[in-house]
């Protein structure tokens, strides 16, 4: 019996469960040599069942948060947010991508533009400095 | 022909629906309150929080309803997510705060029964639920969605964006953590015990 034998054995006990049947007797029975870890997982298994139960929110609470969530909508709707383009809309605009594209266009040439006029800088220095050698 | 009640209407269109009316967005409402409830209760352990962030879940789903994109993926799912990205802002404004109860986490289930029962029992579910919230928030759904929900391990895989193979081995996984965290925590309870006894004697 492998790993994945005692997953599927955990699986067959716990859909089981669910469906309100025990079926760890059989199991046991059917891989004894494994009996001890599973038994162990199919009672936790068990407990978390017991402890795990589905719960009701109360109908006060459930009937005023409907409420709320109607009454925001309508107000959204009144002042006209609902009609505002999404983000993601926005971002896709064509005249907006083609802005974009033209500040990225002249932020990289700017930058090329400084750097080479530095380094001609630096050079122009450096030949004031050393004529001998640069000649 | 008599136009179909919104009850009957199937989730696909629902949610179409509900982009643009507050009706069928209030039938979704109706639709999944419970579900998202009861997952965000056991993953802040009271009630007060639980309905602080469902509200706050379905705001934000109705906010963004109309950016909906149907991904062939259950309504739940996105429900789930949302809810999901919440419960963790809440657990680390909680590590902030350090304000954690389980008392009444503890309590639900029992109230029905004899009060020798919720005395005998409270410890171990103390322990239990304790022990659980201690496991990873991925852990902590999928015992959620499997024993609260009661969701197939197909659905789940659906909602948690994995195969139900890998759910099913992540099943397993979290039983053996499951385990090793209660262990761990009956080492601690016993020596804290055991110091307590030795200081007294």
């Amino acid at each position: 019996v492998n790993k994945q034998h005692v997953a599927d054995m955990i699986e067959e006990h716990s859909e089981a469960l669910l469906r309100g049947e025990d079926r760890s007797r059989q199991l046991l029975e059917r891989y004894p040599e494994v009996s001890g870890v599973l038994a162990d997982l199919f009672s936790l298994t068990n407990r978390l069942y017991d402890a795990l139960v589905p719960i009701e929110p109360s109908h006060q609470f459930v009937a005023e948060l409907k409420a709320n969530l109607a009454h925001l909508r309508a107000s959204t709707v009144k002042q006209g947010f609902q009609h505002r383009p999404p983000v993601r809309t926005r971002i896709a605009n064509p005249q907006r991508t083609l802005l974009s594209v033209v500040a990225g266009v002249a932020l990289i040439t700017s930058l090329v533009g400084s750097v080479v006029m530095l380094v001609a800088l630096l050079v122009g220095r450096g030949r004031r400095r050393h004529p001998a050698t640069i000649a | 022909m008599a136009e179909q009640p919104l009850s009957e209407v199937d989730e696909n269109q629902l949610v179409e629906l509900a982009k643009s009316d507050q009706e069928a967005f209030g039938e979704l409402y109706e639709r999944y309150v419970s579900r998202i409830y009861n997952y965000v209760y056991y993953r802040t352990g009271n009630h007060h929080d639980a309905e602080d962030l469902t509200a706050r879940v379905f705001q934000r789903a109705m906010q963004h309803i109309p950016n909906y994109v149907n991904r062939g993926l259950p309504f739940s799912a996105w429900l789930y997510r949302i809810a999901h990205n919440l419960v963790v802002n809440w657990h680390r404004d909680q590590r902030r705060r350090k304000v954690v109860s389980l008392d009444e986490l503890v309590l639900t289930g029992l109230q029905s029964e004899a009060p020798e029962y919720v005395a005998e029992h409270r410890e171990e579910h103390e322990a239990l639920l304790s022990a659980v919230r201690a496991l990873s928030p991925e852990r902590q759904e999928l015992l959620i969605l499997k024993f609260v929900e009661r969701l197939s391990n197909a659905e789940i895989g659906m909602i948690m964006g994995r195969s139900e193979g890998a759910i099913k081995s992540l099943y397993h996984r979290t039983l053996l953590a499951l385990r090793d965290e209660i262990e761990k925590q009956q080492k601690v309870t016993e020596r804290k015990t055991h110091s307590r006894f030795r200081r007294r004697s």
